[in-house]
């Protein structure tokens, strides 16, 4: 017994091993991209390319569900980019609150029932689209309730545009964020299906009409924790898993993507909890069974400040929502694609890690803790090999997130202070003593949710600016 | 009256007859004698190098240091005023501020110009500033054109101020739409050249709000933008602007066509 | 049980080891920022005269003076770092004096040795610059180095940008345009808003590029030709139509559809039958832009299109044909049953009445009045749907 435990145990120390080598492998990529990536977003004239008539027009889509509070500053925020040509189109998921009478006061909406729209998509009913022509670019579609997706399918149903850009409505956008991943679709417009932005946590900056005014890290514990994670999951992760064309996910917050492939997949699947990874595995299979060359793109310079929940319930609900998801995907597509050379590299190296290590992970983990635990209460001469454990998670993990920060430093640089950086530090410690293992039992009961058919998106409660429980960013994990 | 004027005024005529340049600065000084004078002139013409011819003279009375630098103009005079004041600061020299000027650039009467530097100079408090001779100066604020610039970009609009200044226009800047708004609310301004992507207020209702501020008090618009739309052109002109130029743009072109639309 | 442990054990104090490694890397490169940043508000400070001289003079004659006293190399590049926000912002007069005065700086010289530099980025960073200088001594240096640029390097558009910037001549812009189409599909309009940083006459070579043989560079012609409006027809634009490559065929189309002088009847008869769709849908955009009432029987027929755009531009541009467009419409409804072509028109039909409708709140002019009326009386006149539409519309 006592040596089943010590090798199940070894097995853990193995695991967690392996996991953190390919992260951090994967981070290395993201160094030998980082220098293109701030040479290429220094050298453009963002500016000028802001008024060209060469870039592609945009259409914007916003699902809002019970969003009264902050809506309108949203809206107008939208309104303002600097972008040349784009339409704002807001879709209206049969809100239980006020939200569409805001929004028809506030621009003066009037009801047109007969907008042409080209059912390109399946949608539950569409009630009606509102329209000012005052308000040339902002459509607003009003339907009965049927979740994101569904809203998502409503609002390519009605978009003018081949390109179209998934925003979540409390999603702060720079101003140059939009161009920026235009620029990124221009240089490659035959390839490029999807491209992700750079999610981060708005807790704690001084936000003014709709624009970061001052950046500043998050006060309170959960906000700064994430804000590190995220962080570590974005430049760490995402540039260097686009660099290999691996990434399997586009934050649902902000990502633009190809309308014509975005149908020819079907869609956005409806009353699905991670349906922003879904997407982008739909299209991985897609492009891989057709054999055309593609790439899904991660532009870590457009930015979208988001707020961060800061309660445990919330954070909660929103982690067992991402379990869920990820489990969903795995089990229906995963499976299909996983190890199967035609899948290249997503199906060799990113659906078995995703697999292994992400779905997997709480599994492996907490009965890897619970054997060297129990093996260490059986027998105190290796007791050691608990803190070698212990010692491992907190080293990697504070490399992984000290080599984010050397990333956020060498190209970014958007946290100014020297303190900001110890702070962050700090966090990048203390995460590794509580918050993670907090984090893995979200995961795992996500799972048992989800094998219990509960594939809701959990309570929509939203009650302003402070509680986030629809963040749509199904994965992060670093 | 200052013992400058008749000192210089036979250089200045001589100039005149052969009609050349001449840079005139005048600087407030601490007392010098004249031996020191004669040190701090030669010191001067090593510094500035240029192979220059350079006279000065110093009036006890109004305690001012006058500079003349032969055969040049207004500009290569503001740059060696630059040089001269930092070796007037670093001699602990200076008390006040600079004047430069340049005949006939910037006056056709040279005994007028001196006599009126000197009048304004005393006006003047700020140590180790320099203030360019102003022809109009005369000219009081009223009659000269006010233009409003909204324009978020603060490069272009240091440009803008100080460039259209020289020129004779009065310039005040807002940074947004609502900053915009607010300053036409407590002026009229002859011309409004505004930016379409501003935050706030963007450009569009920036310019209906002029609108609606009524005929008589309407100034003219003029559209300073990066948007090179067909769209955005013809959006701009039926909300009643009266040009639109896009950036990059020419500064030269840009006074011109300011200079048409206030006429 | 001892080796893994050990190799364990190992793993630990590797990791610790980069760990501290990392740690020194980060706060050295903090700390370096933070020293750069100071060093560069220093020197705004410093110059800060020196700047306002520069703005205010550079429409003089004279040359702009080099900054007097000694001036560091980094301080140089500082100020070169503002000169280029000057440069990039203002044309014409001002920024020739500012490259004048880069050149007399010595910047010129310094990023010209740079190119050749062992360092990737420091390549980069020197063509930019000289980009931004506009010198075009650099340009054949720039090709070469954008030649020897993958597909996949991101310094490509880098390089493309400071050639277009730097070009002397159509040759040089041609060269990095056949470089850069061969190298990336589908890039053809960032090019020609490349081309557009260019201080040549770009019409006269778009002309060039439009019968040209490649068919990227026709692409790029075309695009670049569209952008402003030509006096002068272009007679090899109806060749182009011909073209085996679609996207040169709709960007034939859609430049020849802009002006009136391109369709003859034949033409137009040639659109409106085309086998793409693209084409379809942009001459049937155009009769009704350029109000070609005698097409009105070919829209209606084209409300019948296989495609949903066709159908869809074909409905809206009979609305903009007045009274014979929007009693074709309606004639649509009668004569059809239920099919996708009776839809569109039904949609569009309501779409234009609703507009109507609104037009005439607050005081309509007798004008308005009129064309809501008859519109209204057509489409009754036609409906052989239940009244509750109607009704619903009075409602």
């Amino acid at each position: 017994m006592r040596e089943f435990l010590l090798y199940y145990g070894m097995f853990a120390i193995y695991y967690v091993m392996a996991i953190n080598s390919l992260y951090f492998i994967i981070m290395l990529f993201s160094f030998k991209s980082i220098m293109g990536i701030l040479k290429s977003s220094i050298y453009s004239r963002f500016q000028a390319l802001s008024g060209s008539e060469h870039v592609p027009p945009i259409s914007i889509l916003v699902p809002a569900y019970n969003e009264e509070l902050t809506i309108i500053e949203n809206v107008r925020s939208l309104l303002a980019l600097n972008y040349p040509r784009y339409e704002v189109i807001v879709v209206n998921d049969g809100s239980k609150d006020d939200t569409l009478q805001v929004l028809i006061q506030e621009f003066s909406l009037t009801i047109s029932k007969h907008l042409p729209v080209q059912p390109l998509l399946h949608t539950s009913q569409v009630r009606g689209i509102y329209h000012n022509p005052d308000f040339p670019n902002l459509y607003l579609i009003d339907k009965e309730n049927g979740g994101k997706a569904d809203s998502l399918n409503a609002g390519i149903n009605l978009s003018h545009y081949p390109l179209i850009a998934s925003i979540d409505a409390d999603s702060l956008l720079e101003k140059d964020a939009l161009i920026r991943i235009a620029k990124v679709y221009m240089e490659n417009p035959e390839e490029t299906v999807a491209i992700g932005g750079d999610i981060r946590i708005a807790n704690g900056c001084k936000i003014e009409n709709g624009v970061v005014k001052e950046i500043r890290l998050p006060d309170k514990f959960l906000p700064m924790m994430q804000s590190v994670e995220y962080l570590k999951a974005f430049l760490g992760g995402r540039i260097g898993w686009s660099a290999i064309n691996g990434l399997i996910i586009v934050s649902g917050a902000f990502g633009v993507f190809r309308k014509d492939y975005v149908v020819k997949v079907g869609g956005y699947r409806e009353g699905y909890p991670g349906e922003d990874m879904n997407i982008i595995i739909k299209l991985h299979k897609y492009m891989l069974e057709n054999k055309l060359p593609y790439r899904v793109a991660f532009c870590p310079d457009a930015v979208c400040w988001t707020q961060a929940p800061d309660s445990l319930k919330i954070l909660g609900s929103q982690r067992r929502r991402w379990g869920r998801g990820n489990l969903k995907n795995m089990i229906e597509y995963g499976k299909h694609m996983v190890l199967r050379p035609k899948y290249k590299l997503f199906g060799m190296l990113t659906l078995p890690f995703n697999i292994l290590f992400e779905t997997l992970n709480p599994y492996f983990r907490i009965t890897g803790l619970l054997a060297l635990i129990g093996y260490t209460l059986l027998d105190m001469t290796n007791s050691h090999v608990l803190l070698i454990y212990g010692l491992l998670n907190v080293l990697y993990g504070v490399l992984l997130g000290i080599g984010s920060l050397l990333l956020e430093e060498i190209a970014f640089r958007r946290y100014p202070r020297f303190q900001d950086i110890v702070k962050m530090l700090f966090y990048t410690i203390l995460m590794f003593f509580g918050y993670r293992q907090i984090g893995v039992i979200w995961r795992f009961l996500g799972h048992i949710e989800y094998l219990r058919n509960n594939n809701s998106w959990g309570t929509m409660t939203r009650t302003s600016w402070q509680s986030k429980s629809n963040k749509n960013i199904s994965s992060l994990e670093a | 009256m200052s013992n400058l004027v008749p000192a210089f005024y036979e250089l200045l005529s001589k100039m005149e007859e052969r009609s050349v340049a001449c840079g005139v600065i005048l600087a407030a000084c601490k007392n010098v004698s004249a031996e020191s004078l004669e040190l701090v002139k030669r010191d001067m013409e090593a510094q500035l190098k240029d192979g220059l011819t350079l006279h000065a003279a110093y009036d006890k009375n109004k305690q001012i240091l006058g500079i003349l630098l032969e055969q040049k103009k207004l500009a290569d005079t503001h740059f060696y005023a630059l040089q001269i004041r930092d070796y007037m600061l670093s001699r602990k020299l200076l008390t006040g501020g600079m004047y430069i000027a340049s005949f006939p650039e910037s006056s056709r009467s040279t005994a007028q110009m001196l006599m009126r530097m000197i009048q304004e100079m005393k006006e003047q408090s700020e140590p180790g500033s320099i203030s360019v001779y102003e022809q109009h100066g005369n000219q009081r604020q009223q009659e000269q054109a006010s233009i409003l610039l909204v324009n978020p970009d603060e490069t272009v609009n240091e440009f803008l101020r100080i460039y259209l200044q020289r020129k004779g226009y009065q310039i005040t800047v807002a940074h947004d739409g609502g900053d915009g708004v607010e300053k036409l609310r407590q002026a009229a301004f002859d011309l409004v050249i505004t930016d379409l992507n501003l935050p706030v207020l963007n450009g569009y209702q920036l310019m209906e709000k002029i609108r609606h501020l009524g005929q008589e008090a309407m100034s003219k618009i003029m559209v300073l933008t990066d948007k090179k739309l067909e769209e955005d052109v013809q959006k701009s002109f039926a909300l009643g602007a009266s040009d639109y130029m896009t950036k990059p743009f020419s500064p030269v072109e840009l006074e011109a066509r300011v200079k048409r639309l206030i006429s | 049980m001892q080796t893994p442990l050990a190799t364990a054990i190992v793993f630990v104090y590797a990791l610790s080891g980069i760990t501290v490694l990392g740690l020194l890397a980060l706060f050295a490169l903090k700390l370096r920022n933070l020293s750069a940043e100071k060093q560069a508000r220093m020197c705004e400070e410093k110059y800060r005269d020196y700047f306002v001289y520069l703005q205010a003079y550079g429409e003089e004659e004279e040359r702009l003076k080099v900054p007097y006293g000694e001036v560091t190399q980094k301080e140089k590049q500082l100020i070169q770092k503002k000169l280029f926000e000057l440069m990039e912002r203002f044309t014409g007069v001002h920024r020739q004096k500012l490259i004048q005065l880069c050149e007399d700086m010595g910047l010129v010289a310094h990023d010209l040795e740079r190119l050749r530099s062992g360092w990737k980025w420091t390549r980069v960073d020197a063509a930019y610059n000289l980009g931004v200088m506009r010198s075009g001594q650099a340009a054949p240096d720039l090709l070469v180095l954008l030649q020897k640029s993958g597909a996949n390097d991101p310094s490509l558009f880098i390089f493309a940008r400071a050639i277009a910037k730097c070009a002397r001549d159509a040759e040089d812009l041609r060269q990095m345009a056949e470089y850069v189409v061969r190298m990336k599909k589908n890039v053809h309009q960032l090019i020609v808003d490349m081309i557009s940083d260019s201080q040549l006459d770009t019409t006269s070579f778009y002309t060039e590029w439009i019968r040209d043989k490649n068919p990227e560079l026709v692409k790029i012609g075309l695009i670049g030709f569209a952008v402003h409006a030509q006096l002068e027809l272009e007679p090899g634009l109806s060749r182009l139509v011909l073209s085996a490559d679609k996207e040169v065929r709709i960007k034939a189309v859609k430049l020849m559809c802009r002006d009136i002088r391109y369709l003859n009847d034949q033409t137009i008869k040639d659109f409106l039958n085309h086998k793409d769709w693209e084409i379809r849908a942009l001459i049937v955009k155009a009769i009704g832009a350029m109000q070609l009432a005698d097409y009105v029987p070919a829209l209606k027929k084209a409300v019948g299109d296989a495609n949903w755009w066709v159908r869809h531009h074909s409905a809206r541009s009979l609305t903009q044909l007045q009274a014979k467009g929007f009693s074709a419409l309606c004639d649509i409804l009668r004569e059809e049953g239920s099919n996708p072509k009776s839809e569109m028109a039904q949609q569009i039909i309501q779409e234009e009445l609703e507009k109507a409708e609104r037009s005439l709140g607050g005081e309509p002019s007798t004008e308005k009045l009129l064309d809501y009326n008859e519109k209204l009386h057509l489409y009754r006149k036609s409906c052989k749907k239940t009244i509750s539409t109607v009704q619903a519309m009075e409602g």
